[in-house]
């Protein structure tokens, strides 16, 4: 199955402690329900809070990042969930009262025949109505702010350079990133921040979006295909990429680190293995991701034994270059763009892990890693082959002084030629 | 009571029309044929509220056993019980069944049986009509389900969002199958609800106000109105979808200028209000179950009717909170979320007077009432996750995860569900004539809110921890393998409890036999089995479209099976066997095929209730002894007009899926466009044939004779073949009855 491995940088236990604490806690609230109202909401507050864990669920909701758009939803539903318990309690902890008091004593029991009562009836008209009231006060501008814009200068390679040669913050500034839903990987292209087309080619990506710290990231969702719904759990609400449709999500994170996310509206076959990840770097990081993103990786060296040579060649000759982008080299625009593929964590739509086992696995049989997947080799690879294709896939990263161009007449040094030579262009 | 009389003055008119008593008709009139085929033509009411039922329950266990493969597989991470594809049709068929052909059904069944009893009529409006919406509604599902055997079922959700249903993403015929099967169905609900808001509208008995009519009789009137408004949107969504699958319009096609988001409004325009046809039936059987349990009147019976209505024209303006993170912009969101809120507030009058219902009675912890009980916190738990969802910002976070999951399977099942076979409990001994069980009602019981808490209560948590609905795999290492382990445990409890519900029927049945001294002679169990045995063999064969086929086939039998077999001639229960309120428990149980001997005259609301008991100055009950007690049944039976049984509802029926079948393959072949110009030939041949068939036959001595009609109610269809006769020629606006009595040979469409 392609799950395995999918998150070395998450713990792979769930506590059973917790799943105790979770059953206690519920146990609890059991308990609670009998002593009183007011320690249900408590209850309830505290059940969620034990429930969630970021540490054990990488993906819930209860556990939001500090400071984020998915923590302002959590204290703005968190009082709902506590009144929600107090009236749940309420009607519950009534009926089970009415039941038990005015169980029938005999055959004959002849009650009051009560119709009704106006007044009562009004009363329990009012109230929730009052209630609703309150939540719908505070629920419409959080609605409101969602979507409002983000504020502020693109942020671009030069206000990039600019604020951060200056030592300023790049707080204030905003940063647009075109994200496109794929059956079944998230593309991100990040215009603002591409090269120059010349030497730097365009900064575009898959499936790890990339974002500064502090900075509020709008992200414009579309699709190429179906609808695909966009969800980082522990940082923002989703919203839908809806093909002939433009929609915009905001992202911001203080704290730094790598948080998962999946999509969520059924897109098909492989919907449940259509995944993606944020990772939130500081500004001197993120500008140096930036930049190495937009340079090309170096070229084999042009060896008959070299195998990443012969992997390019493949490449090529088996179709793989007809879909897949790899900058300066090779230019399909049906699945994810390579240039940088082995900067990246994972891969597949972020099902994998990226290493060696896993691209072999993949290579072998996508259909079977990926129900339905559209990467469809043109004929079985063989073990050769899939060793040739690893080792040129493995070429695709930056180099540490990216100073390439998108002709090939310059590169980074060839880690395969320790001294440096220029790697000749394959074919 | 306006409108009555207003009719009764159309129906005099008519009686100046000149007579023609020998109205051929097309086809040879069915009479007396025995058993399991007068199921096929029988337009009684009764036998058709049976045939929902049972049909309903049989979808039940097919949906409940695609829910309980969706559970195997998510039991574990990696599941492995399941393919995608495989996963993906079995969550789009238990969505499509439990909604369009268990729920919807199932409260078709008790509208149908109950309606006419509880208004105090003899039937519905149309009898023919009511047969034609069960054999469309069974002739939909059927096409539906053959795609299981032919290329394979649906695999797009229920919801079917485009542009995932189109051909270019699923290019199989599953979607076309279900197009054609909805839209069939579609035809039943539609003529369905209006059959009943006729009926409900003018053939109550004499004296029954609209605020005389019982609770269930109000939800059965606005759930049809919803119904009949609710459909033709939905049927608009199929057609259209329909048009860009089959001859490549481009409706939801954004490379054409089309919108995927059209899709959606018109599916929840259509999809919210079916919310609340789902609910409102289920709502008014509690509402019956709990004052007769609790031996008070229902609390503020205006208050829930009104509410009720409320929710029904509320229910229309709250589509859009399904599409809170489609974009739809702030303005429409914070709209849609307000009004969602409103709903709020009628459901919560609802339940507080239920409470208050409780509140002082005397209750009676019967079966049904352990149900209708359980209705009120289960449904309370599903509209309270309700209002979570309305909080539109925070629902960014809820939609399509397992939270969603939880809070519509606790209204659809733990309130609908809960309300449904509570009131199977309830209404058991007036349909078939026997007691279910008590105790084993109750063991049933306890299993049933068991296994349906230890579903779906976890399913909240799940939600919450990022699990996202319609996986069909999810990995290690998420945090969700124990909630998922314990909502798989209880989901197999839950299955045990409705397989037990059989086994509970299956007993009672047994024990009211041997107590009546009724011995049954065909081989019921026998037959179902041997109906089993080539689905059998060719599983074994590994031959599973052929295995499917004639699983469908031997499901039809053991319909049949069970119509016949539920009750048994002989076999009658008390009348009254709860002490109720309603007028459906003034009549024998199981009632007579003409229902009511005499046409009752209401003056209360709860008459029955009002005929046995009197307050006392302190408003505290007084039996009434029986020599107070006003009968209602003296002198000679009026004379009784019941409508003949007829084919043709289950032809035209079963033209229609010869219609989608052949559409179905239209989009691939020419030869689908053939058979579908059959289909609608044998669509055309069936409505003449129809309109040639006058509703009660003319020839005199002819009657449907099973159901222990009497001698005087044969010799009564001779006369209603006069009132038949005379209405033929009665223009399609008069709805009338014919004449001034509560007979049936109107059925004039």
């Amino acid at each position: 199955m392609p799950v395995d491995q999918l998150t070395s940088d998450v713990p792979q236990n769930v506590g059973s402690a917790l799943e105790q604490e979770c059953t206690s806690m519920s146990l609890m609230s059991r308990f609670a329900r009998r002593s009183g109202v007011a320690i249900a909401g408590v209850a309830t507050a505290l059940l969620l809070a034990s429930c969630g864990n970021a540490n054990d669920q990488p993906l819930t909701t209860l556990d939001p990042v500090e400071g984020t758009q998915a923590d302002d939803l959590r204290n703005l539903i968190d009082p709902v969930y506590a009144i929600a318990a107090v009236i749940f309690v309420l009607i519950v902890g009534g009926t089970l009262l009415f039941v038990i008091k005015f169980r029938a004593k005999g055959d004959d029991d002849r009650p009051k025949q009560i119709e009704g009562n106006t007044r009562a009836e009004i009363t329990w008209t009012i109230i929730p109505a009052l209630i609703m009231l309150g939540v719908a006060v505070f629920t419409v501008p959080a609605i409101i702010q969602l979507d409002r814009d983000p504020k502020g200068d693109e942020l671009t390679t030069q206000v990039l350079a600019q604020r951060i040669e200056r030592g300023d913050s790049i707080d204030d500034t905003k940063l647009t990133v075109e994200v496109i839903g794929h059956q079944w990987w998230w593309e991100f292209r990040y215009n603002g921040l591409g090269g120059d087309g010349i030497t730097t080619g365009p900064l575009i990506v898959a499936n790890e979006l990339v974002i500064p710290a502090n900075v509020e990231t709008q992200l414009n969702l579309r699709s190429a295909d179906v609808i695909h719904n966009f969800w980082i759990p522990r940082i923002a609400g989703k919203v839908y990429a809806i093909p002939g449709r433009e929609n915009m999500l905001k992202l911001e994170s203080p704290e730094t680190g790598t948080y998962l996310g999946q999509c969520a509206e059924f897109c098909g076959s492989s919907h449940a293995n259509m995944r993606m990840r944020v990772v939130v770097l500081e500004p001197l990081a993120f500008q140096d991701w930036a930049k190495r993103q937009i340079g090309v990786p170096s070229r084999p060296v042009a060896d008959p034994n070299n195998p990443a040579k012969k992997g390019a060649t493949l490449f090529v000759s088996r179709g793989c270059a007809g879909c897949h982008a790899v900058n300066g080299f090779a230019q399909g625009n049906v699945g994810p763009n390579l240039t940088h593929l082995y900067d990246r964590s994972v891969f597949a739509g972020a099902i994998f892990q990226l290493n060696d086992e896993n691209m072999r696995k993949w290579l072998r049989n996508p259909q079977k890693e990926k129900p339905g997947s559209l990467m469809v080799l043109p004929q079985q690879l063989s073990e050769d082959d899939i060793t040739n294709l690893t080792a040129y896939l493995k070429t695709l990263k930056s180099c540490d002084t990216p100073t390439s161009s998108l002709n090939g007449n310059q590169a980074c040094p060839n880690p395969s030629t320790p001294d440096g030579t220029v790697a000749a262009q394959p074919n | 009571m306006s409108i009555i009389t207003a009719n009764r003055s159309y129906g005099a008119a008519d009686e100046s029309r000149p007579l023609n008593p020998s109205i051929p008709g097309a086809i040879r009139r069915p009479w007396r044929i025995n058993s399991f085929l007068s199921w096929v033509t029988t337009v009684d009411h009764k036998k058709i509220g049976i045939m929902y039922g049972v049909t309903a329950f049989m979808w039940f266990l097919i949906g409940g056993a695609e829910a309980l493969l969706i559970r195997a597989q998510l039991a574990r991470p990696n599941g492995q019980v399941l393919n995608a594809n495989l996963y993906n049709q079995i969550f789009t068929m238990h969505g499509t069944t439990m909604v369009f052909m268990v729920v919807m059904p199932l409260s078709s069944a008790f509208f149908n049986y109950f309606t006419p009893l509880m208004v105090g009529a003899r039937d519905v409006a149309f009898p023919r009509l009511n047969a034609l919406s069960y054999w469309a509604f069974l002739a939909g599902g059927l096409l539906l389900y053959s795609s299981v055997f032919l290329g394979g079922a649906p695999s797009g959700g229920w919801f079917m969002y485009a542009p995932n249903s189109s051909v270019t993403y699923n290019p199989g015929n599953g979607i076309d199958f279900w197009i054609w099967g909805l839209l069939i169905m579609g035809v039943a609900s539609t003529i369905g609800s209006l059959n009943l808001i006729v009926t409900i509208l003018n053939m109550r008995a004499p004296g029954m106000t609209l605020f005389k009519m019982p609770v269930f009789i109000w939800m059965t009137l606005v759930t049809s109105l919803l119904t009949l408004f609710a459909v033709p949107v939905i049927t608009v969504a199929f057609v259209l979808l329909m048009f860009d699958r089959t001859f490549g319009s481009h409706f939801f096609d954004p490379a054409f200028g089309g919108d995927p988001v059209l899709w959606q409004h018109l599916f929840w325009l259509f999809g919210h209000p079916e919310v609340y046809i789902l609910v409102l039936p289920a709502m008014g059987i509690i509402s019956e179950i709990l004052p007769v349990f609790a031996r008070k009147p229902l609390f503020g019976y205006k208050f829930i009717v009104l509410s009720g209505a409320a929710i029904g024209f509320l229910g229309w303006g709250v589509w859009a909170h399904h599409m809170f993170a489609t974009g739809i912009g702030p303005l429409s969101v914070s709209a849609f979320s307000i009004t969602t809120m409103t709903i709020a507030v009628p459901t919560g009058v609802k339940i507080f007077n239920w409470l208050a219902t409780l509140w002082q009675g005397s209750i009676r912890l019967r079966v049904p009432m352990l149900y209708a009980i359980s209705f009120i916190a289960m449904f309370t738990i599903g509209g309270l996750s309700g209002v979570t969802h309305s909080v539109a910002a925070d629902d960014r976070q809820q939609t399509d995860t397992y939270y969603v999951v939880a809070h519509f399977h606790y209204v659809v099942f733990g309130g609908i569900m809960f309300g449904l076979v509570g009131g199977l409990y309830y209404w058991w001994p007036k349909i078939f004539g026997y007691v279910l069980n008590e105790k084993l009602g109750k063991i049933q019981f306890c299993l049933w809110f068991l296994g349906f808490n230890l579903t779906f209560a976890p399913m909240h948590l799940l939600g919450l921890q990022g699990m996202p609905r319609r996986y069909y795999t999810y990995p290690e290492g998420m945090g969700w393998e124990f909630w998922n382990s314990v909502a798989t445990t209880g989901a197999f409890t839950l299955g045990t409890a409705a397989l037990m519900f059989g086994y509970v029927v299956f007993r009672s049945r047994r024990q009211a036999l041997a107590k009546a001294n009724i011995v049954v002679n065909f081989p019921y169990f026998k037959v179902a089995l041997l109906a089993l045995l080539p689905t059998l063999v060719f599983a074994g064969l590994q031959l599973w479209h052929v295995a499917a086929f004639t699983f469908m086939v031997a499901g039809v039998i053991w319909l049949f099976l069970l119509f016949e077999g539920l009750g048994a001639p002989g076999l009658t229960a008390d009348d009254d066997p709860w002490d109720g309120r309603t007028l459906e428990w003034t009549i024998s149980s199981p009632p007579p095929a003409e229902n009511f001997t005499h046409t009752p005259t209401v003056s209360h609301l709860d008459e029955f209730w009002h005929r046995k008991y009197a307050e006392d100055e302190e408003g505290r009950l007084v039996l009434l002894p029986e020599s107070e007690r006003v009968d209602y049944n003296v002198g000679p039976a009026e004379h009784i007009h019941l409508p003949s049984p007829s084919l043709n509802p289950f032809l035209l029926a079963f033209s229609m899926p010869v219609l989608g079948l052949g559409m179905v393959y239209a989009r691939t072949t020419n030869v689908g466009f053939a058979v579908a110009g059959v289909g609608v030939l044998l669509i055309l041949a069936s409505i003449y044939s129809w309109i040639l068939e006058p509703a009660v036959d003319p020839t005199p001595g002819l009657g449907d004779t099973e159901g222990g009609m009497a001698e005087e109610l044969v010799l009564a269809h001779a006369a209603a073949a006069t009132q038949s006769a005379l209405s033929t020629g009665a223009s399609a606006g008069a709805l009338t009855t014919g004449s001034g009595d509560n007979d049936q040979s109107g059925d004039q469409q």
